[in-house]
């Protein structure tokens, strides 16, 4: 009688393991997947910075030697992809773009002094800064949370992420210039100026 | 003669370009002309301490370039202020440095409608980078009329990035204030001095060399002295050093011109050991004019100055031991001071006096070429 219970508890717990065990596991492989698209979301939004970059720099616009540094950076940006330098070469761009675009008054005159497509280039630059920002910080905060799990005894004793790649952050200067998304965030035309 | 300089780094940091700008408006003022001079300048500076001939092309921003940091000036304001400069200079020649640089000199150069003459200063390898921006670039270029370079190796950049040629040119020194220190050399025998200068956290500067070669020099020269002077972090620097090297190293931080000249008279052997990246020099031809025996590392920028070894011992580059062979045989060679006296002799050929009259003769042959345009446009028809 006695070990009819005992055996009715085990298979009841060795049944509750499995479900929670499995529901874990599938947990993780939710969040590796997630992780996988915010990593694709963030270097998409990285080339796009890259083009939107180069398409302002050949403005007419822009002066000489400001187009020189943010062609170099950007294409040190596109031949950086994939190789160990290219959290480095991501942040020259972003420093090379506060440093063209970070002041508002100076993006006033070039915008003065542009024309209506040259403008929207800007405006799609301002963009691409912008998602480059909230994509970086998803990523990151995905790593985090990831992480945080894997490192669950019973997660990784069990094995339970399968061979579900360690996450690797990706770590660099995402600050945007904000004197450009200044003047990008201002309605398009009649509005006054902020 | 009108004419206008044009800097692409912020005056107020030391650096080769900057000096030789500063040194060369300096002299063709006092050779009369009507000299202006553009340059970037730092935010918090006092314009009042600038010289008279400088104007700023606006504040200087750091930026990531071609793998080093660079203080340089651009955007609209810059690009305005540039406009307005050279409406206002009406030059009959405008003098850009180091146009590849990004700022005021490209953009001088671009909108210029006076005569060019560009200065290439630095040796620097075409990069994927410098590719791209080739586009940019060469319209600009194209403008040049004519092409200075400062050394051979300067010559190759040029070469090698946009085809043709150009004239050689070297960087400019007053010999005369590194020489007149020369009387005060004294000897203070058995305890010789070994002078370093130059940016000694930079590793291009090659200074690890030479404390690692320190060793083998104090075993024969107990009472050795070493003399770093420059900018850098000093405790950083120091802190890598064992007992006895810790206490033949002293550290002097930065000297101007007649500091320099005043230490260098007193050295028993200059070295640098820098390890690249230098396209001229003109430490090793500072030490010269001093009277200094030189030992330096056989980087070609330093084998053309050296002579292949006539004006200077030179060692294997970024080899401790032979570093300390070539100092141990400097201090011993009873021809060393002759082959010294010898360089000191030579370097007068990079003296401003001579350097000023081969560079107005480029800007004499520009003006030339450019009023007989002139007259061939005007001209009847």
């Amino acid at each position: 009688m006695n070990w009819l219970a005992v055996l009715l508890l085990v298979v009841l717990l060795l049944g509750l393991a499995t479900v929670v065990l499995s529901w874990t596991a599938g947990r993780h492989d939710r969040l590796h997947i997630r992780l996988a698209t915010a990593r694709a979301s963030l270097h998409l939004q990285l080339s796009d910075r890259i083009a939107a970059t180069m398409r302002v720099a050949s403005s007419p616009a822009l002066d000489p030697a400001s187009a020189l540094v943010l062609l170099a950076a950007a294409e040190e940006a596109r031949s950086g992809n994939g190789t160990a330098r290219h959290e480095e070469a991501e942040s020259a761009l972003s420093q090379t773009l506060r440093a063209v675009f970070g002041d508002l008054e100076e993006v006033r005159l070039l915008c003065a002094e542009s024309d209506e497509p040259d403008r929207s280039a800007l405006r799609d630059l301002a963009g691409t800064c912008e998602r480059v920002r909230f994509a970086a910080h998803f990523h990151d905060q995905l790593c985090t949370r990831t992480v945080a799990m894997r490192r669950r005894l019973l997660v990784a004793r069990l094995h339970l992420a399968g061979h579900a790649p360690w996450p690797i952050r990706f770590v660099f200067d995402d600050e945007p210039p904000q004197g450009l998304l200044t003047v990008a965030s201002r309605p398009p035309s009649g509005a006054p100026e902020p | 003669m009108r004419i206008g300089l044009v800097c692409p780094y912020s005056l107020d940091v030391a650096g080769g370009v900057q000096n030789h700008v500063r040194d060369l408006a300096e002299t063709l003022v006092a050779a009369g002309h009507g000299v202006s001079v553009l340059a970037p300048v730092s935010e918090g500076d006092d314009v009042a301490e600038l010289p008279p001939y400088v104007v700023s092309a606006g504040r200087a921003v750091s930026v990531p370039y071609n793998g080093s940091v660079a203080r340089v000036a651009f955007g609209p304001v810059a690009a305005a202020r540039t406009r307005r400069w050279l409406r206002a200079g009406g030059f009959d020649v405008v003098h850009v440095h180091e146009p590849m640089a990004p700022s005021v000199a490209l953009i001088a150069l671009a909108a210029s409608n006076a005569p060019v003459v560009a200065t290439f200063h630095t040796a620097t390898e075409r990069s994927r980078a410098m590719a791209a921006a080739a586009g940019i670039l060469r319209p600009a270029l194209d403008k040049i009329v004519g092409r200075i370079a400062v050394s051979q190796l300067a010559l190759q950049t040029v070469v090698q990035h946009l085809g043709g040629s150009a004239v050689i040119v070297p960087n400019g020194l007053f010999v005369e204030r590194f020489a007149a220190q020369r009387a005060a050399r004294f000897d203070d025998g058995g305890t010789p001095t070994i002078v370093f200068l130059g940016r000694f956290d930079e590793p291009r500067k090659g200074l690890p060399v030479l404390l690692a070669a320190l060793g083998g020099v104090l075993a024969e020269y107990p009472g050795a002295r070493l003399v770093v002077a420059g900018q850098g972090d000093v405790d950083a620097a120091a802190g890598r050093l064992s007992g006895p090297t810790r206490a033949a190293v002293s550290f002097v931080g930065a000297l101007d011109d007649h500091e320099r000249a005043r230490l260098l008279a007193d050295a028993d052997v200059f070295v640098a050991p820098n390890l690249g990246g230098e396209s001229f020099g003109i430490v090793l031809i500072e030490a010269m004019a001093a009277g200094a025996p030189v030992v330096a590392s056989d980087i070609p920028a330093f084998t053309a100055v050296c002579e292949h070894g006539r004006l200077a011992a030179q060692f294997t580059n970024g080899d401790a031991d032979d570093l300390t062979r070539a100092v141990l045989e400097t201090l011993a060679d009873p021809e060393t001071p002759a082959r010294a006296d010898a360089a000191t002799t030579a370097v007068w050929r990079y003296d401003w006096s001579t350097v000023t009259r081969q560079v107005t003769a480029v800007y004499d042959a520009v003006t030339a070429g450019s009023a007989l345009d002139s007259l061939l446009a005007d001209g009847p028809r």
